[in-house]
């Protein structure tokens, strides 16, 4: 295929339409079934047998779902599921099928815009290439490399977030490369690191076809990850003895579904853990052998804080200890103490510690948001990992502990990558051998890369309301929607002698703040490859050609490199610099831990796991029948992330969250997504049947709290936190029911943002946010009015 | 905990039993167009569309020749049919998931148990209406791929979307032949399920649905190439 140019001709629906009319092709469309017209689509001339297949990731979840788009007269006119990819096996979620409708909202960006005497004008996308890359020269002269700084997301594809960190970390020389990554999978990756030393699951999605008991924690997967629960209910389905066991806060679709539901209270995850272990213990069910084989004790600082204060900082640190040591340790977490703090029977408790015991049963746990988001993520993570190494169930077909991502390729780009403030794409920042290899791969001075992370992405908003960082690059992610405790951080990035670049397809309010928006290509109107949840990396071809001037986020970086005087490290040709951006990523990956597909293998298969190696995809790491890193010398299984070859288990307690529930504010607040909206919704709102789906955000409340406040169903509410307000209409019969002393609102509907009210809280080893819980108010609109009003 | 079940599901039984029951003596009643009486106790089809039996118990499909079951399978009088057109304005482009079009009450949104009237489909006092058959019933979220459909909102922004013309119906190669199947079979494999029974769209309802080996006859358009020696697979 011929790859068109980033500036060629857009071939308008104006022009199509016009087309259509010529050619009288409009009234042919209703004539093919006599006497019949319908009003769901306009049509194009083509018909079904002229539609050509191309192959693809989903734009949306971390699932990475291969999709087949159909493409006619130069437009995407439909989806189906892919049957060759080994994800979905030909099934898609309705995001899926629908995507395709999200490329053609008619208030595409098609050209770039600058701010001029507080108006947005439009001008040549070069010429507001030329102002960024001027702004950036003048803030780095005037304030120093650390004043600028970029902010992409999961949704970057690998060649973006190369680029991006390339140019910022090696080029320029700042550690100012932050994604919003940050603010839903870092817990994830942390607590990789804490037990495991290397990132990523050991795991795959095959682990469902094996197992015969899922044990969601936090994780309303029928609905965040439909296609994989599809996947554990077609399991069941085909194994009786199958069991689903729903552990949340909150009764879901995920629930109903499930064989027995399990209802904690918020934070208390931690607990129900470490009551499980105990139970392990206490019941002989530990795999001896492996414990002592594989699994190494260690304890880490406890009463670690929250974050909410500037310039938090913390340091965790690993003090060895011993299996008596852990045993001593769990006597707190008995099933009778754990059941007063978490509010689960200690039957319950006992229940799922059985199936986790069970030698006969193979278990994998699934959680997402609802772990990572948490004060506590790392250490919920360590947890989890803590119950599948006592009783040896990891690493093997069926026994998995796996964290799901939310976004298409939070683990391609932005972990594998490293798009992350302390990363390189190999290593970190802080290791003399990691910077010496970037500066020879990137062809720049060592000491051009900085050996001290700067700001993760909460402490990177804060600088740039404080004035420490000035200018702002932000590419597909929408932090204007999606920052907790929101008001700060749009007050801030209003201020004076800001400057904020915003790379995205649609206007938002994150665009609504920028001096500069850049028309970007979206998806598949580009080349490139993202990274899914299980270590799948797919590539894909530029199908489409982007809107107007759009132009795709590596091209920007590219020339904006360029004009910023890195012509030497950003040489590529436009026709082939995908190719030749992965061939020098890859050098970055070489050797068996972490080999990557080359080019021409990722574009032939429908996705590639890494380590690839000797022309074969690794399903289960750590396991030496199956891994090509893992040294046999350990015995069967080689955790070689960690200098001792061995899986760290570690000692954490359970510590309560940053607020709770008091007298002021009586409700806790929980936040997340639906089944037809991603992320913050500017694509799926555009789509017109996911919109009218879930038109609006609500709030979820308990029928009982309902009826002893009086609120009907519908009755717009005010919710109040000590951050900010907002009005919303309550909804008792919805597809989720928050426990009594809940509530529940989705954040992707930007006119209702729930993120002025949540908590700028996190985790102090990842520097996640928690946006699970926070403190609020419910008060009835007209009870609220007349008070104000007494004031 | 088991004795609550126990207990559940004896009460559901009972009172789809009743509905079941219920909707049979309800077409009884209004039975002009020659439908007889369903039989609940007859083990039902694999899709539930040759679970329509004769009044003296015996199955349609294992008539001899020549007694077609499809008068038995039309639609009574007055009651609301789905046509080529609302089956379109459920779907985005041809080969979509369709919408919800009903609304979906609370216990339904969270339960999915929308099998309990699309698994075997019958008619529905509800909505005067027969119940669309699923051709997938294994299928459990039914709403990961099906969004609710009643809702009648304003668009958030508008949308440019165009695609392809729906497919030609009932264009054999030549005249009387059989003719293909204009769209792919994944999901969509058993046909009696969406082709046969009185809540089958009516231009695509068979006149012959108790040949049960569809693909004898029917089969797949995949390509308009035709074939050429040594064209290689591509």
């Amino acid at each position: 295929m011929t790859i068109p140019s980033p500036t060629a001709a857009y071939v308008s629906r104006r022009d199509f339409m016009r087309r259509l009319a010529h050619g009288a092709a409009a009234a042919a469309a209703v004539s093919m079934i006599p006497g019949v017209s319908f009003a769901a689509w306009e049509s194009l001339d083509a018909d079904t047998s002229d539609i050509a297949w191309k192959k693809t990731p989903c734009r949306f979840c971390g699932v990475g779902c291969g999709l087949l788009v159909g493409v006619a007269e130069g437009r995407a006119v439909a989806v189906k599921g892919d049957p060759a990819s080994t994800v979905n096996k030909g099934l898609a979620c309705v995001k899926g099928y629908h995507s395709v409708q999200a490329l053609y909202g008619s208030d595409r960006l098609q050209k770039a815009l600058v701010r001029r005497n507080g108006q947005m004008v439009e001008v040549p996308i070069q010429e507001a290439l030329d102002l960024v890359a001027a702004k950036m020269r003048e803030t780095i002269d005037t304030h120093g490399k650390d004043a600028v700084s970029i902010y992409g997301s999961g949704q970057w594809t690998i060649p973006d977030g190369y680029v991006a960190s390339k140019l910022f970390k090696g080029a320029i020389g700042t550690n100012n490369v932050e994604a919003n990554a940050r603010l839903c999978m870092a817990s994830a990756v942390t607590g990789f690191l804490t037990s495991f030393g290397l990132d990523e699951p050991m795991g795959c999605y095959e682990d469902i076809d094996h197992a015969d008991t899922f044990i969601t924690w936090g994780n309303n997967m029928a609905e965040m990850h439909p296609v994989l629960f599809s996947r554990v209910l077609d399991r069941r389905l085909k194994n009786p003895d199958t069991l689903v066991i729903d552990f949340a806060t909150r009764t879901t679709r995920t629930s109903h579904a499930a064989d027995k539901s399990i209802l904690f209270r918020p934070q208390t995850d931690l607990a129900v853990a470490n009551a499980i272990c105990h139970e392990i213990i206490k019941n002989g069910w530990m795999h001896r052998d492996f414990v002592e084989q594989h699994v190494a004790f260690k304890t880490g600082k406890t009463n670690i804080g929250y974050g909410t204060e500037d310039g938090f900082a913390f340091t965790d640190k690993a003090e060895a200890s011993t299996l008596a040591d852990f045993r001593e340790f769990l006597k707190d977490y008995t099933p009778e103490k754990v059941e007063k703090i978490s509010g689960v029977a200690a039957a319950d408790i006992r229940y799922m510690a059985a199936l986790y015991g069970d030698p006969a049963r193979k278990v994998v746990s699934f959680w997402c948001m609802g772990m990572n988001q948490h004060t506590r993520g790392t250490w919920i993570n360590n947890l989890v990992y803590n119950i599948h190494l006592l009783t040896g169930k990891i690493s093997q077909p069926g026994n998995s502990p796996f964290s799901l991502t939310g976004q298409p390729s939070a683990c391609g780009t932005v972990r594998e990558v490293g798009t992350l403030t302390h990363k390189l794409p190999h290593g970190v920042v802080m290791n003399q051998k990691d910077r010496e290899m970037a500066a020879r791969i990137w062809d720049v001075p060592v000491e051009n890369i900085q050996p001290k992370p700067t700001y993760h992405t909460v402490e990177m908003f804060r600088a740039l309301d404080r004035g420490d960082i000035r200018f702002m690059w932000i590419q597909v992610t929408n932090p204007m929607v999606t920052m907790p405790k929101l008001s700060r951080y749009r007050d801030g990035a209003l201020k004076e002698g800001r400057f904020v670049v915003v790379s995205d397809v649609y206007p938002t309010p994150t665009t609504d703040i920028a001096d500069v928006i850049l028309p970007s290509a979206m998806w598949i109107e580009q080349e490139g490859m993202y990274g899914n949840s299980e270590r799948r990396t797919q590539h894909f071809e530029q199908i489409l050609q982007p809107p107007g001037e759009a132009m795709s986020d590596t091209w920007q970086l590219i020339e904006v490199a360029r004009r910023l005087g890195f012509e030497k490290q950003f040489p590529w040709s436009y026709e082939t610099h995908i190719r030749d951006i992965w061939e020098e990523y890859r050098l970055f990956h070489a050797g068996p831990r972490h080999e990557m597909a080359s080019y021409e293998e990722l574009r032939r298969q429908p996705g590639i796991m890494w380590p690839y190696v000797n022309g074969k995809s690794t399903q289960w790491r750590y396991n030496t029948e199956y891994d090509p890193a893992a040294d046999a010398s350990h015995g069967r299984f080689d955790f070689y992330g960690k200098p001792d070859h061995r899986a760290w288990l570690w000692q954490r307690p359970y510590e309560p969250p940053a607020e709770s529930p008091d007298v002021d504010y009586p409700f806790w607040l929980d936040t997340g997504r639906v089944l037809e909206h991603w992320h913050s919704g500017s694509m799926t709102r555009r789509v017109p049947t996911l919109h009218r789906s879930v038109p609006n955000a609500y709030v979820e409340l308990h029928p009982e709290d309902a009826r002893r406040m009086g609120i009907l169903d519908g009755e717009t509410v005010r919710l109040v936190s000590r951050r900010g307000r907002l009005d919303l209409p309550a909804q008792l019969h919805g597809r989720g029911q928050p426990t009594p002393g809940q509530v529940f609102v989705p954040f992707f509907d930007e006119s209702l943002l729930i993120n002025e009210l949540t908590l700028d809280a996190f985790c102090p080893i990842s520097k996640q946010p928690d946006y699970k819980k926070c403190a609020v108010r419910v008060e009835r609109l007209a009870s609220a009015e007349s008070r104000d009003a007494s004031r | 905990m088991p004795v609550a079940r126990a207990w559940k599901i004896a009460v559901t039984v009972t009172a789809m039993a009743v509905v079941i029951v219920g909707v049979g003596e309800f077409l009884r009643a209004g039975d002009d167009a020659g439908l007889r009486r369903p039989d609940h106790r007859a083990p039902a089809h694999d899709g539930g569309i040759l679970a329509v039996v004769h009044g003296d118990g015996a199955m349609s499909s294992a008539h001899p020749q020549g007694a077609s079951l499809a008068p038995l399978m039309q639609p009574a009088a007055g009651v609301q049919q789905r046509s080529i057109t609302t089956y379109y304005d459920r779907r985005a482009y041809s080969g979509a998931p369709p919408v919800v079009p009903h609304p979906v009450d609370a216990r339904t949104n969270r339960t999915q148990a929308c099998n309990v009237c699309h698994e075997k489909g019958g008619f529905t006092p509800k909505f005067n209406a027969y119940v669309p058959v699923t051709p997938h019933p294994q299928y459990r979220n039914c709403l990961q791929c099906h969004a609710l459909g009643a809702n009648v909102v304003a668009d958030f922004v508008g949308n440019d979307w165009l695609s392809v013309r729906v497919p030609v119906l009932h264009r054999p190669a030549l005249p009387g032949n059989p003719p293909p199947m204009p769209h792919p079979l994944r999901l969509h494999d058993n046909c009696l399920a969406c082709h046969a029974g009185p809540a089958a769209v009516a231009e695509v309802r068979t006149s012959h649905p108790e040949r049960l080996n569809c693909q004898q006859c029917h089969v797949p358009r995949t390509t308009q190439a035709i074939f050429q020696r040594g064209a290689g697979a591509g």
